[in-house]
């Protein structure tokens, strides 16, 4: 009878463990399905970047490039979002652009995943959200991943105690799972692990499609000096320089900054080094991503208002300048989107030979008013 | 059967943590580590920034006249016939600022100007302004190919041929607080000795270097909230 008793209790043990793994498994499959893009009329197709890597074929890194190509001659522009899932504006402001880009003159290229295995989990203990949700104009929501900075150990394990890769950069000591950071492995390598293999298809359309500029948006925590700042290659500067100068006759911050020579694996760096692109990288604020942030929650991430970002900023302790109450997430999308528009303005002066021309939504107040329910179309 | 379900729980709760992802893999230090020296990387990355000679940490105390509101704040009075055309923009100590103003006299709409970053001695005598944009910077000085020590040989030289032609000098800072190390403000003391006006992104003030030399050597200065404010600046400046 007693032997039937400690059955009992292990077999309801047992079904309360089955449900709590149901439930973990159904959120962690969940985060690998991808946003839908409601793209705008002019996409011309949906390329993967096995088209460039053919070793990504059949795996998660075999990722979605929005095509727009305007049928007339031009340069081409390569826009990377969601290199770092965790920096929410760089994905938002790719897809925002793919739903409301008009391209004129050349050719959009548009990757809103580009570590696409890094939105498929979380960093738990930082106490990450997975997915937050928006409302539309029409009354219907949209919900989007916050994934992590780095390729999911799932996709590829295990990080190696010592690497030196292709860019130069030496991976060692607290480093060493930047193995899995998109952005410090390029240009790759086509029969390198996962993540150096994305670099590889990556560093390889740029060459095949003769992609002309490059922005990859980024996003960093409060503490970070180099918010709204481009960072440049070289051979983009000048280019930068102009658009961070057009920027601020907008009444919008920003900086333009020389690329480090030893920034090995850096987009800016080792794409610039290795392809004929001009190579740009910009940062925005995001106080979910600093130790001071408060709850983590849909507040923070869509009206990125930390008040404890705030207090330090008025203690002098944050020289970024934050805002009472915070930077939104549409402020750092539209940011992000004028940088773009901007950067291709500049890009056509200095080079007129193969123009860029296209439209998205706008100005920076023009979105600003549109507001997150505006500049996203509703799912049908 | 007991331990057949311990054994069934232990590998359903170990699949419940791995669905749920763990940060362990990513921060668990390497059994092997190489030397700190090997570990070192130059230039920036996400989480830590190299910055020449200043802490953004660190607090200031100082109080700005600029802001938001009131986008520049001059100390001393300019007279604009003192700089004619033409002007070499031109950079002493490399850093990306020596672009920016480059984007500041193209969109001010000033004409007559040129632009060379590594300008030579030489280069002086063509030229009746020269604005020296002061700052350095490792990654600028690296992507010229050129050291600390080329770079200050090419200023030095560079005074000696201003102080032969005796163009109008402008003194640049544009990079704030960032640009304000030791070979920054070497290089920026070889200008101030000669300069006829002064333009500075006003945080790069915080220990009052500026308004002091503005003072003691009645030099005329404009502070700047941002670079961008500088296109005003130069515009009433060059297009009279």
């Amino acid at each position: 009878m007693k032997k039937y008793s400690y059955l009992w209790k292990n077999i309801l043990v047992l079904a309360v463990a089955l449900l709590f793994a149901a439930v973990a498994a159904h959120d962690f499959l969940a985060m690998r399905t991808p946003e839908p893009v409601v793209a705008s009329k002019g996409l011309t197709r949906v390329a993967r970047l096995s088209e460039y890597c053919a070793n990504l074929k059949g795996t998660v890194g075999d990722e979605a490039v929005y095509v727009f190509d305007s049928g007339v001659p031009g340069g081409t522009f390569l826009v990377l979002g969601g290199t770092h899932p965790n920096e929410s504006a760089g994905m938002m402001a790719a897809i925002a652009m793919a739903e409301n880009i008009e391209v004129t003159a050349g050719r959009v290229f548009i990757m809103p995943w580009t570590n696409t295995s890094g939105f498929t989990h979380t960093s738990p203990l930082d106490g990450m959200v997975d997915m937050f949700t928006i409302t539309l104009k029409d009354g219907s929501t949209r919900t989007f991943r916050v994934g992590n900075r780095l390729t999911n150990p799932v996709d590829q394990w295990p990080d190696r105690n010592y690497y030196e890769g292709t860019s130069g950069r030496k991976l060692v000591g607290t480093e060493t799972a930047e193995i899995r950071n998109v952005n410090r492995l390029y240009p790759g390598n086509e029969n390198g692990v996962l993540t150096e293999q994305v670099c590889a298809g990556i560093k390889n359309m740029i060459v095949e499609e003769n992609v002309s500029i490059v922005m990859d948006m980024h996003e960093g925590s409060p503490e970070f000096y180099y918010l709204d700042t481009t960072m440049a290659h070289e051979r983009a500067l000048n280019v930068a320089s102009l658009m961070a100068m057009d920027m601020g006759m907008e009444g919008l911050d920003m900086k333009a900054e020389l690329s480090g020579q030893t920034s090995y694996g850096l987009s800016h760096r080792s794409l610039g080094d290795n392809t004929d692109a001009l190579m740009t990288l910009m940062e925005t604020y995001n106080p979910s991503m600093g130790p001071l942030h408060g709850k983590m929650d849909d507040d923070l991430i869509v009206n990125g208002n930390e008040p404890n970002y705030y207090q330090a900023h008025l203690d002098g302790y944050i020289y970024y300048r934050v805002k009472e109450n915070g930077i939104p997430l549409i402020e750092r999308i539209a940011r992000h989107i004028v940088c773009i528009t901007k950067l291709k303005d500049a890009y056509n002066l200095y080079h007129p030979e193969a123009p860029i021309e296209f439209t998205c939504l706008g100005s920076y107040d023009d979105m600003m008013q549109l507001g997150l329910e505006g500049v996203f179309k509703p799912v049908k | 059967m007991k331990k057949i379900i311990a054994i069934l729980l232990a590998v359903l709760f170990v699949t419940a943590l791995a669905a749920c992802g763990s940060k362990s893999a990513e921060t668990a230090p390497a059994a092997t580590q190489a030397p700190a020296a090997e570990q070192k990387q130059e230039g920036y990355t996400s989480s830590q920034g190299t910055v020449d000679g200043f802490d953004p940490n660190q607090k200031t105390e100082f109080a700005m006249n600029t802001s938001e509101e009131v986008r520049t704040f001059n100390i001393g009075e300019v007279d604009p016939s003192l700089f004619e055309a033409p002007i070499l923009v031109t950079s002493f100590g490399q850093s990306a600022d020596t672009s920016m103003m480059d984007a500041i006299m193209k969109r001010s709409g000033v004409k007559d100007y040129a632009f060379n970053a590594l300008a030579k001695d030489t280069d002086i005598k063509n030229y009746k302004t020269v604005i020296i944009v002061c700052g350095a910077s490792s990654k600028g000085l690296g992507a010229a190919g050129i050291s600390e020590a080329d770079e200050t040989a090419r200023a030095e030289k560079i005074m000696a041929a201003i102080n032969e032609t005796n163009p109008a000098v402008i003194m640049c800072h544009l990079g704030g607080s960032m640009r304000r190390g030791v070979l920054s403000d070497k290089l920026t003391d070889m200008v101030l000795e000669v300069a006829k006006y002064m333009v500075v992104v006003e945080d790069a003030n915080f220990d009052g270097k500026f308004t002091t030399v503005a003072q003691e050597k009645n030099i005329p200065l404009t502070y700047l909230y941002a670079i961008k404010d500088g296109m005003d600046v130069f515009s009433a400046l060059f297009n009279k």
